[in-house]
Parts: structure tokens; sequence; C-alpha cells
């Protein structure tokens, strides 16, 4: 499944690429008045960028706990047979979790070009592997685990590009990341190994 | 053919054996043992890099613009030598990620951050191997002596590219064809059972992880002498996915498979792009489409043809058994007569090793009164609830004892606690006069005490023979230093295992599905693989579990038959059963639990006169 | 739903099942209905879980029908079984274990208009008492806990017939005894027809109104509790002699 999904990714991002072309662009926008806040210094972008992912936890929260398809999604995932028994339409459950998904990422990737100033078909590269790390830390599985992971490996990894160079700050997350899984496979939400 | 078409065929064949080695290592990895190993091209990577620091001058020389580390400038073939060993050194600390019961995929997502991350650390820390810009100017083998550029050099060096890659599928295939690939594919095909056969899993995955690094590693070398640049560019992790492409497409865990692959893929596939005009559409384009259509190919493969164009080939072992016969009858005819009822003391085929009786009588003290095996006050709890509530019984040696009772009566975790499967709460188990309480299963395993699992538990892709063969403990070619002294070494273990197989098989009346897959048998003849598997083992005892469920009432008789004939050679066998009939014939005597205890204990017309075996049956 | 209305709730006729290689039901044939209990019985690989499960589409049968009132539903996916008024309890795996008692509560009455569902729960909570006290707390629980909730989450869409395959598993016999004698038999004085697979025979035909013993993946007899409990053949079919031909004693159902 981990080699379809990787082949499927070469094919949407080079397909991309063959269809745009090869040369980054970039969003012609203002990043708006600086702000200063306890120390750190944002654009009023960047501060709208940090409203929206809050807006996006707090809105996948409400879906997972206090809707009826958020329900049926954990549900689906805790024990698929039995859902069906409730008469769960459980292959459209995941279409939508996969259109979902979907729809999620291209907000992140919008977001990341409007911070990143400029991008190609190609700049999501190392994404890849980032998000995959944030994922297995927090517990696959875990929604809540998902964005705990996010927060500390986005936290990590752009804290410590103050006190090292600054491009290695990747490198910390990753090594959080394999840290984790010899010391406790499940993630940090997950079961105890 | 013109110079230029001279030196372009050389070309190929200088690539053409960098990759066969680079796909023979992930082969495998990926394919025999069943390691996924997304950080493959790090091994490259890191044998080039090696073989360019051996063989560069020092910083200094060439003006001073790069800076790296070694610079020792030693001479062909030591850089080569270099790179294998280091490309094998750098598994080494990726053995946490495969060792522990991690999940499959996880591993498989830690090497590829691994791999990312190594990538990472290189491009940005330029003292180390010159960072971003990678290194050039490596000097090619010889150079001193002879002139690269030449066509007597390029032949050379692609001869010499093709001569090692036959060395590394003469290699690979050494050890795949040995009892050692047999335990490696087993591993791949069903890693708890393979462990519970005593194969060292951790052990396994490290040494195909260092074999393949050091392929890998060579592959690395080979090309950076050629290319003389290596840069981060070249081993991004999508090169990983362009070799795991060719090892699917080729046919993964076949060796000729991984030839194949390594020449239609990274070759094959990137030459023939060439002769597209690079015209076509915007500049970029052609090479883009490239990696749209290995991930199409990818994709397609796995989805229509998993095993890909050369599969993995059936072994069938030793002199050609009867044809197979494929169909999936259950009812199979047993050679030797069929008892009809227990007791009948008429010697069936004995096992031409080891005789289970005498194993029995050459271990220390068994008890005066023949018991080989006897629980004492045994209690197994969980969470609160007492699944055995103190049973003590006893096995006599040389009798076919059943353990019968209602579902939840505790009969399977009392079979556990006496194989070692699960520790005890309270109580002690005997086994053979020697108290066995704190040993783990597969230590009462090598001192002959079996057991046999419920579910299904046959490797797929091995066939029935392999599957038998998979069970034999100590075997001389079962190692990785065994498999490289070659046939010579392991053959004679082989072919007193293989006899001893044969027997079996005979004997249980499989002797024409030897080569049939595990995958491919049918319910009953899972079953009797299962036995006969632990019967490979020599045990002086059997825990049998359910063995007959889901058996056609026909087949399971004779499969009581033949326990019975066992018990008649001297074999103790302690077999859990729903089937009650079974019991009836065979089993003498028959023990009947319920909630956790003992119920009461004789034959099954003596337990059927008991209103309160009855009544237990009856309650639930 | 009146005991008297004609024709069974639920019919399977010759039913063949398996997973895969070969079938484990050869050809069963069981009648419930509305208002009834009906219990099936035998020994352990006798086939009775798997009768349920091709009963709700969880497997799907090899030949045969299955009907539910007039409506044939043979071969259909489990959620539209679901949809027909079909509830299923299977033996393990009956919760939803990361989900609340209450969450679980409402995936039982997914099929409900929004509106309907708190009203439903009220209703299930007035039957389970004991359910009220545990809404907020995660489903996995122990024992007795966890098989009133899946009672409870099945009860959710008031089905028209209830699968119930080993309701007291795991159950210490009292609370065995509770629920059997309590709750199933009620589900069908409410009107609905139980069809429970049960490995505590006595106590199942106890509160039975008909009850098919299986063996070897067929009907061995069938009739009423009464008739079995004094029937010789019915304890020797726990113990029986190999699966022998069966001879399918059918006492006509009580109408």
């Amino acid at each position: 499944m981990v080699i379809v999904s990787l082949g499927m990714t070469l094919i949407i991002e080079f397909g991309l690429q063959a269809i745009v072309g090869g040369t980054n662009v970039s969003y012609t926008m203002s990043q708006g008045p600086t702000v200063r806040a306890g120390g750190l210094v944002l654009t009023a972008v960047q501060f709208v960028i940090i409203g929206l992912a809050l807006v996006v936890m707090a809105a996948v929260h409400v879906l997972l706990r206090y809707t009826k398809l958020g329900k049926a999604m954990r549900a689906t995932a805790a024990n698929r047979s039995l859902a069906r028994n409730c008469g769960i339409r459980t292959d459209r459950i995941v279409t939508v979790t996969w259109a979902l998904t979907g729809a999620l990422c291209g907000i992140a990737g919008t977001v990341f070009a409007i911070n990143n100033g400029s991008f190609g078909a190609t700049s999501a590269d190392l994404f890849l592997v980032v998000i995959l790390a944030a994922v297995f830390l927090g517990g696959p599985g875990q929604a809540y685990g998902a964005m705990l992971g996010a927060v500390v490996i986005g936290l990590a990894t752009e804290i410590s590009a103050a006190y090292i160079t600054p491009s290695y700050k990747d490198v910390i997350a990753f090594a959080v990341l394999l840290v984790m899984m010899a010391v406790r496979p499940g993630g940090l939400l997950g079961a105890a190994a | 053919m013109t110079s230029a078409q001279l030196y372009y065929l050389l070309n190929l064949l200088i690539y053409a054996g960098v990759d066969i080695i680079a796909c023979l290592g992930l082969s495998q990895q990926f394919g025999v043992a069943g390691v996924t190993n997304f950080g493959f091209i790090i091994f490259q990577a890191v044998g080039a890099y090696t073989a360019a620091i051996l063989s560069l001058p020092s910083q200094s020389a060439n003006g001073g613009f790069q800076s790296y580390l070694g610079g020792w400038n030693l001479p062909f073939p030591v850089p080569w030598i270099g790179a294998a060993i280091v490309g094998g050194l750098a598994a080494l600390p990726f053995t946490f990620l495969v060792g522990r019961r991690l999940r499959g995929d996880f591993a498989a997502v830690g090497l590829l951050v691994t791999a990312v991350t190594f990538n990472l650390l290189v491009t940005n820390y330029r003292p180390f191997l010159n960072g971003a810009a990678g290194l050039s100017l490596v000097p090619a083998p010889l150079q001193g002596e002879y002139d690269p550029s030449g066509a007597g050099y390029q032949w050379a060096y692609a001869v010499i590219a093709l001569v090692l890659a036959a060395g590394a599928y003469w290699l690979v295939r050494r050890v795949t064809e040995s009892p050692y690939g047999r335990s490696l594919r087993a591993m791949r095909d069903n890693d708890l059972v393979a462990d519970s056969l005593g194969k060292n899993l951790l052990a396994q995955r490290t040494s195909v992880l260092v074999l393949g690094g050091a392929l890998a590693g060579l592959s690395g070398g080979i090309l950076v002498g050629y290319i003389t640049t290596w840069s981060p560019g070249a081993w991004g992790y999508a090169e990983t996915i362009v070799l795991f492409a060719a090892v699917i497409i080729g046919g993964a865990g076949s060796h000729r498979g991984a030839v194949l692959g390594a020449i239609l893929v990274p070759v094959g596939f990137e030459e023939a792009t060439r002769y597209i005009p690079s015209t076509f559409g915007p500049p970029g384009f052609v090479d883009d489409l490239q990696w749209v259509a290995i991930g199409l190919l990818v994709v397609i493969f796995l989805w229509f043809r998993p095993q890909g164009i050369l599969p993995e080939r059936r072994r069938i072992i030793g002199a050609a058994s009867a044809p197979v016969n494929m169909t999936n009858e259950d009812v199979v005819t047993l050679a030797g007569p069929v008892r009809a009822s227990h007791g009948a003391a008429v010697a069936g085929s004995a096992l031409p090793a080891a005789d289970p009786a005498s194993r029995a009588t050459a271990s220390p003290a068994v008890a005066d009164d023949g018991a080989v095996l006897r629980a004492v006050d045994l209690v197994r709890d969980f969470g609160g609830v007492h699944a055995v509530a103190g049973v003590s019984i006893e096995v006599r040696r040389g009798t076919l004892t059943g353990l019968i009772g209602p579902n939840g009566a505790g009969k399977s975790t009392l079979l556990s606690v006496l194989a070692g499967t699960i520790p005890v709460t309270s109580g002690q188990v005997i086994y053979q006069g020697r108290d066995v309480t704190g040993l783990p299963a597969y230590r009462r395993a090598r001192l002959g005490l079996v057991r046999t699992f419920q579910l299904a538990s046959e490797f797929k892709r091995l066939t029935v023979m392999e599957n038998l063969l998979s069970a034999v403990p100590g075997h001389r070619g079962d190692s990785l230093a065994g498999a490289l002294r070659g046939r010579r070494f392991w053959r004679r273990d082989e072919e007193a295992a293989i006899a001893r197989a044969r027997v079996l098989l005979e004997r249980f009346g499989l002797s024409s599905y030897a080569d049939t897959y595990g995958g491919d048998l049918s319910g009953g003849q899972r079953r009797l693989t299962e036995i006969m598997r632990a019967l490979m083992t020599e045990p002086a005892m059997l825990l049998l579990d359910e063995p007959m469920a889901g058996v056609h009432p026909r087949l399971a008789r004779q499969i009581g038959a033949q326990l019975l004939d066992l018990c008649a050679e001297g074999m103790t066998i302690l077999m859990v059963e729903h089937e009650l009939a079974i019991m009836d014939e065979f089993c003498n005597p028959v023990i009947m639990m319920a909630e956790g205890t003992v119920l009461a204990t004789g034959t099954m017309t003596d337990l059927r006169a008991r209103a309160e075996v009855v009544e237990a049956y009856l309650v639930g | 739903m009146s005991a008297e209305r004609a024709g069974p709730a639920l019919l399977a006729e010759d039913v063949r099942a398996g997973y895969g290689a070969g079938d484990i039901i050869h050809g069963v044939s069981v009648q419930v209905a509305p208002g009834t209990v009906t219990s099936v019985v035998g020994p352990n690989g006798s086939g009775k879980s798997t009768l349920l499960k091709a009963l709700c589409g969880v497997v799907r049968p090899s030949t045969g029908r299955v009907c539910i009132g007039d409506r044939d539903i043979t071969g259909l996916r489990p959620e539209e079984v679901a949809r027909a008024g079909v509830g299923y309890v299977p033996q393990v795996d009956d919760v939803f274990a990361p989900l609340t008692v209450r969450e679980n509560l409402e995936m039982g009455g997914y099929l409900l208009a929004g509106r309907e569902v708190a009203g439903r729960v009220e209703r299930v909570l007035s039957v389970f008492p004991r359910l009220g006290t545990m809404l907020a707390r995660r489903a996995g629980r122990s024992g007795g806990e966890r098989k009133v909730l899946a009672m409870g989450r099945v009860l959710m869409l008031e089905p028209a017939v209830f699968l119930l395959d080993e309701p007291t598993a795991n159950l210490a016999p009292q609370v065995a005894s509770e629920l059997l004698t309590g709750h199933v038999r009620a589900l069908a004085e409410a009107g609905a027809a139980v069809l429970v697979v049960e490995q505590r025979a006595r106590a199942v035909l106890a509160i039975s109104d008909y009850t098919y013993v299986l063996g070897g993946g067929q009907v061995l007899m069938a009739d009423t509790p009464a008739r079995l409990n004094a029937s010789q053949e019915f304890t020797e079919s726990f113990f029986g002699v190999g699966p022998r031909v069966p001879q399918t004693r059918q006492a006509p159902k009580p109408s």
C-alpha cells in the first residue's frame, strides 16, 4: 500500500510538473504590515495563516466529535464490520475521507505557497516526509495525534533554526521521529510499546 | 559501429552492471526476506562517497575548491572494496528499526525518513562531503596507467562491471538457494511462525540489510569511478522508488527478475527516452513524463501482476517426485494400514532418524509411572478471570490423550501454558521429570515438547517440502555463514532432512503434494502439513491444538489413525479437540474440562455416562 | 407487530455458506416467527456463527435464500440488510471501543432521522438503565456492561429481526441468566423475531419457543424445548458419534 502511494506521488507530482512547467511561480500579494507579539515578529499574512490553522483544527475536531459523518468515520475506523451492521455505507465514508484529506492538503499547499513566496510543482517534495514524520510521531490513526505531531515538529524545526544553521532544521524533526520509533513505536498518543 | 555508438553501448553496459548489482541487493531484502527498505539508495550513496573519498587526493589538490573527509588517494581496487564494506556497515544502525515488533510499514517509513535526512545533512554540511555541489574530479581507477577516455579502457570497465554483476548474482543465489534462504522466505511469509520455529528474526533481517547494503555500496563505487562525480541530487528518495519499480516489475524475490528489472527500468527506460527529441514539450517535459511513467508502471504492476514479469520460481527439491496433483480433494489416501481401534501395537513405518522413543528414555529421569508431562495446580488468570483454575493432570508416555470441554472451559489456555506460549500465574509444569515452568516455548521445543497452533500457520509461498524442511533445528546451512560456505558444507544435513521429510510425506499421504505451495493447500492438507512440520523437529511429546478443525470427517479419522501409530512408536500426544467422535475412537484417556477445572478423566464411554459431564456441555 | 401475523419474519432456505475453501453450513433452513424466541444450539464447529453471518450479510451464501418478511435479502451487503430491518450482535468486536457509550448508541441509530435519535436513546436507556450512568465513558469495558451496550446499540433501530451470536459468552452464569430471561425474552415480547445462537443450551432452551440443533453444518433436530429436553437424542447430539446422516425430525412450529 505504501509503495502504491509513493507511485501515485510520482505520477501526480511529475504529471503536474509536466503540465505546468518547471519554473517557479508566486502569488502576487503583499504580506501586510508586521506585528510584534511577545518577542516574535510576524506579518499580517502569517497571523492569518496561524488563524487558519487553528480554524481548520477546530473544524476537524467539530467534524469528528459532533457530526454524524465524523462519528461514522470514527466508527468505521474502529470496527468496520460492525459499522456496516449499523447500516453505515463504509465504502462511501472511506471515499469521503480521502476527498477530505485531499482538500486539507490543498489548503496546506496554498498556505505553504503564500508563506514561502514562490513555489513550483516539486516544492512540496520534502513535505511528504515531514508530514509522515508528524503523523507517525503522534501515532497513526489518531487525528489528534497528527495535530500534536504537526505542532511538535513544526515548533521543533523552527525553534531549532534559531540556534543551529537553518538548513538543518528539518533534520531535528527526523531525529525526533527516529528516536520515537525506537522508544515508543505507537507514537505519542498511541499505545505504549 | 561508429565510435560514438560504441561508447554509448559501453555506457549502457556499465550502467546495466551497476543497476543489476543494486537490484540484486534490493531483491534480496525486499523480495526474499520481506524487508521493505525505502532508504536503499543511501547505501549506494554511501558506497559512492566512500569510493570517492578513498580515491581522491587530499583536499588541497585540484585547487582546493572542494572540502571533504579522507582523500587518501588509494589505488584501485581499494576504493571499491571500501565502498562495499562501508555500505554493509552502514546498515547496522538501522537494525533497531527492523528488529523489534515494529510494524513493517513503520519501519519502511523510518528508513525513508532516514534517507531524506541523510541527504539533507550531506547537502548542508559542506565540510563533510562538499555539500550540494558534491564531489567531482574523482579519479577513475588506474587513471595513472591508462587513459580513461580510450576505447580499451571503457571496454575493460564494462567487462569488469559485468563480471562483478555476475559475481553478485552468484553470491545472492548462494545465499538464497540455501536453507538460510528458505528461512528468510519463511520469515517473509509469516514472521511470527518463523519466530516460533526458532528463527532469529533480528539476525536474519540484519544480515540481509548488511548484504544488500554491501552490494548497493559496491554499485555506488563502480558508478562513481565511471562518472567521476557524485552529488546529493543523484540520490534523492525518488531514486529508491526507481529501484523498487525495477524489482517489482522484474519479479520480486527472483534473481533473474532482478536482473531483468534492472535492465528494463533504470537502463532501458531512461535510455529509451533519450530518443524522444528533447524539444518535445516545454523544457524538462520528457524527464517529468519519465517519472510519471515509472509511477504508473509501479501502480499497474502492483494491481495486475504483483509477482512481476519473472516471478519467484518454485523450488523443487531432490529427485523429481510424482507429478504435482493440483486437485484440492480433502480425502487423501494414506499409506499404511488404518488402525480400527486404539491399542493395536503393530509397528508402522518408523522414522529413520532419531526415534522419539529413544529421545524420551535418553533424557533425564522420566517419572517411574511413565508420566511424560505433569501439571501441578496450574492457575492462569486473565484480568481477574480464572481461565485455568487449579488444574493437575498427568499425561503418560505413549498415550494419545484427549482434552475436551465446552467453549470457554480453558482448554486452549491450558495447552498454551503447558507449551510455554504463555506463562503460568501459579503452579508447575513438569516435563520428563524436570520442572520447565520458567522456560519459554522455544526452549521447551528444544527439549522435545512441541505444539501446533489452531490458526493457519503454513508458509504460503514455500512448497510443502520446504515447509517441512524449515522446521529442522540446528541445520548447518541455516545461517549466513553456513550459506556462504556453500552446498558442500550443508549438503549432508539437508539430505538427511529431505529423507525424513519424504518418509513423513509418504506416511501422511501427501507425497504428490511435496511441491505444492503451502498457500494452495486445502484446509485438511494444511492441518497435516502442520503436524508433519511439528514432527520434523523430532519431538518427544506433541501438544496439538484442534488438529481436526475444519477437516472432513473421513480425513480426520485417517489423521487419528496416524497419530495412534506415532504413539505406538513411543510418542506422547495431548490433543485438544471438539470432534468427539475422534475422541471415542482414538483417545484414551480423555480429560474433560469445564470452567477452568478438570471435571473428569476416563474413556469417552465413561465420560458420557457421567451426568455432570453431560450437563457441563449443555449448560455451556 | 402481533404474534398472530401470518408468515415468518425471517426465513432461510437451504443456505450453504463458508469462508473461501469449502462450506461450513451445508443446506440449513430455519424460520423465525415474529414475537418468538428461536434458538440455535449445537457443539462447537457446527456452524452456528456462520449461519448468523450468512443471514445478516457478513458472509455471502453460496446457495439458498434468505427472506425478511416478503423481501428477499439473499446476498445483500450488511449495510443493506440493516436497512431491511435486521439487527445483528456479533459474538466478539460487538461495540465501537474508542467511541463513548452515547456515541455507540447514536451509531446504532445511524439510519434514523436526526430528530428521532434523542428520543430513541431515551427509550433504550429505559430498557437498560445502567447505560445511563456510563454515557460519557468510552465503550471498551469488560464483559457484562459491554454486552448490555451491544444490545442497546442494536435496540436503537427497533428492528423486526434480532440476530444474537452467543450473547452470554464470557458472562458469569448469573449475569447470563439475567440477560436471557430478562432482556432477550423481552425483545420477543415486544413483537420482534429473535434468533439466538448459544452454547448454554439449557439456559437458552428455557426461554425459547423453538430450537434448532446444528451439527456438522446441518440441522440435526428441530423441536420445541420441552420435547427436546425430554429426548435422549438431544443430549446425544452434543456428544454425537460423528456427523451422521441428519434425520431432520421437524416438529410443526407453534403457530
